[in-house]
């Protein structure tokens, strides 16, 4: 057996080389090929990056979640307000939106507080009307999305949160008899209401309906009301919800485009190398890693606007106050008992079932000193930040969440997180990729020529 | 030096007629061919998806490509006749929940059916019951306050207000009260 081996040893050598050869580069071209190859959930461009990229069904389920694929293309609700997506009923609304006439002293207009330069919103600590408010000014952008509006929730439809500032006398600081006469007497403001909701009623003779009266802070205005017939007030009234859901199809018309957080989420879900390996920085897919994980910040800021709508007490009222700031605990018994909810007669759906009314929440230990979640998208644009804006950098918030102050009142939703400096970091470099442009037409964000 | 070895050994049992003979070149050729498919085909196995996940939801829920298996998943939930009946916690009730929407949705109200036997296989009738949801991992439970809303028949009753306001881990407990005996029954699904 030897010897005929030694005998075609030397052929057997050759034979053997070439197949060493051939086995050798075909094992490298493999391994290069694998690397570049189509896997599941593992797409890499390199051993660094593969562990960065790497998302487990859960993680993905979240990113998910939160994808702006998911959010609705138009926002809900639109079936309680007829005028919702009608062209001209946003038209006549982006003209109120920038109208100051419609205030107590003529200066102050919706886009006073909610400035498209500044992403609808002031800048400012508290939001600044006729007089100064206690609360910060939130954005428009993707508002609509909201089954409650303001921080507490005293609203549930966009229309009727428009009415709220109207008359406030800290903010627009007028009276809905005023803006009733305010249309009925201005050609063109009248001329965009009757085309959408008929011949308005005849509001000349003054001691029917006087120039000022509403049920309002303003004394005079109050007892002018109190003293109208009740057919009279309604009538008012009608006009004045009207003008409400004229603004609020115009606000619906302003959402968020896609940021850099969804173009990486379509890459994952897409597999697409390229782009997974180049739209986020290793710091903004740690910190996107973070926001889902361990910092907690997936739990109530989540959905397609990052926000689950709802209320949580996050110890955001830290100072004892005489008078503290009960958030949803005021808000929930104010839109229950509010003129305009949707158990009113200005609800225009057929179904008047209204289920978040319905089984809302109203208990103590879940609203007190509870303020609603708000959508982090383009959360670098609307410092400051909580209900009060009490804090002006978004440093400031991430260190209140890691080593949150004292309990003063009400029972916190918040949990437990422990993060390094360089987390951080991270995380707040992540939420700078859900900066986006926003979705409108372009005409809509500055003032009607 | 193993592999040269190993092949020496294999050649030397299966192939030794054909080195004794002048067809020794074939059978080294035919050696060196299953080595070298067997390495090519290592190369080229498609990469095991690794199974990190503690849960086993379907990330899409429309059409799943595995069976209902596990007694989280969401299709569960979807109907009557995917619903999993479970026995009351001191055996008194067998129940079974679904959803009038499928998939469940998220961040929306809606009504779920719960269907309630005795454990002799009865409707239950009229009963009391309250239902609470929580996210255990979380310690939050509904954004809402649901409620049976009505007993419809047949052991049927109508639960209304469930709204789920994130993906994740749930419970959903109901507890059944009769005029002279109670139990709770605790539903999990994962979102």
């Amino acid at each position: 057996m030897l010897q005929t081996l030694i005998f075609n040893f030397r052929s057997s050598l050759i034979i053997c080389s070439i197949f060493l050869v051939l086995i050798v580069s075909l094992i490298s071209a493999c391994a290069a090929v694998q690397q570049g190859s189509e896997s599941e959930t593992e797409k890499t461009t390199g051993e660094q990056l593969s562990t960065l990229h790497r998302w487990d069904d859960r993680e993905l389920s979240l990113m998910k979640n939160l994808w702006i694929g998911n959010l609705l293309m138009t926002p809900p609700d639109s079936e309680r307000n007829r005028v919702a997506d009608n062209p001209e009923a946003i038209s006549f609304g982006h003209k109120l939106f920038f109208d100051k006439r419609f205030s107590g002293n003529g200066q102050v207009a919706c886009a006073s507080c909610h400035k498209p330069e500044l992403y609808f919103t002031d800048g400012l600590q508290m939001a600044q009307g006729m007089g100064t408010v206690t609360r910060n000014a939130p954005t428009i952008v993707g508002a609509s999305f909201n089954h409650w509006f303001f921080h507490d929730g005293r609203a549930d439809s966009l229309w009727s949160q428009a009415l709220g500032p109207l008359e406030n006398e800290l903010e627009h600081g007028g009276n809905r008899s005023q803006y009733a006469h305010l249309v009925y007497e201005d050609a063109e403001l009248r001329n965009s209401y009757e085309k959408l909701f008929g011949t308005l009623p005849d509001l000349s003779d003054k001691k029917r309906f006087p120039s000022n009266a509403g049920p309002v802070g303003d004394a005079q205005a109050n007892s002018a009301w109190q003293a109208m017939s009740e057919m009279d007030r309604k009538s008012i009234t009608d006009i004045f919800v009207n003008l409400g859901k004229v603004i609020a199809a115009y606000e619906r018309q302003i959402k968020p485009a896609p940021s850099r957080f969804d173009v990486y989420v379509k890459a994952v879900l897409d597999n697409d190398a390229g782009a997974i390996a180049n739209t986020l920085s290793d710091a903004e897919v740690a910190g996107l890693r973070l926001f889902i994980t361990k910092a907690q910040c997936a739990i109530c800021h989540t959905g397609p606007m990052f926000t689950d709508f709802e209320f949580h007490n996050i110890r955001t009222v830290t100072m004892p106050v005489k008078t503290p700031d009960l958030g949803r605990y005021n808000g929930a018994r104010q839109v229950l008992e509010s003129e305009f909810n949707c158990r009113s007669e200005y609800n225009d759906a057929a179904d008047k079932s209204c289920p978040e009314l319905k089984f809302i929440v109203t208990a103590k230990h879940d609203t007190v000193a509870a303020f609603k979640t708000p959508s982090l998208r383009n959360v670098s644009k609307t410092a400051p930040y909580m209900h009060a804006g009490q804090y002006q950098a978004l440093s400031e918030v991430l260190k209140h969440y890691n080593d949150p102050p004292k309990q003063i009142i009400g029972e916190s939703d918040l949990l437990f997180i422990s993060l390094t400096e360089t987390e951080l970091s991270q995380l707040e470099a992540f939420l700078l990729c859900l900066d986006s442009p926003i979705a409108a037409d372009p005409a809509l964000l500055s003032p009607p020529s | 030096m193993r592999v040269w070895v190993l092949g020496r050994i294999v050649a030397e049992n299966c192939f030794t007629d054909y080195f004794h003979s002048r067809n020794f070149i074939p059978a080294w050729l035919v050696l060196f061919g299953c080595v070298f498919l067997f390495i090519s085909s290592c190369a080229t196995k498609e990469h095991q998806v690794m199974d990190h996940g503690k849960h086993d939801t379907a990330i899409d829920k429309n059409e799943p490509s595995v069976p209902i298996a596990s007694t989280q998943d969401p299709l569960l939930y979807s109907d009557r006749q995917h619903a999993a009946t479970l026995t009351s916690e001191d055996g008194f009730y067998r129940v079974s929940a679904f959803s009038n929407e499928h998939p469940l949705p998220m961040q929306k109200i809606h009504t779920w059916t719960l269907h309630v036997e005795t454990s002799e296989g009865q409707p239950l009738e009229n009963a009391k019951i309250t239902v609470h949801g929580i996210m255990p991992e979380h310690r939050h439970g509904f954004p809402t306050n649901p409620k049976v809303t009505e007993y419809i028949g047949n052991g049927d009753y109508k639960v209304e207000g469930i709204k789920f306001s994130m993906p994740g881990y749930w419970q959903i407990r109901f507890n059944i009260k009769e005029t002279n005996r109670r139990d709770t029954v605790v539903f999990e699904v994962n979102l």
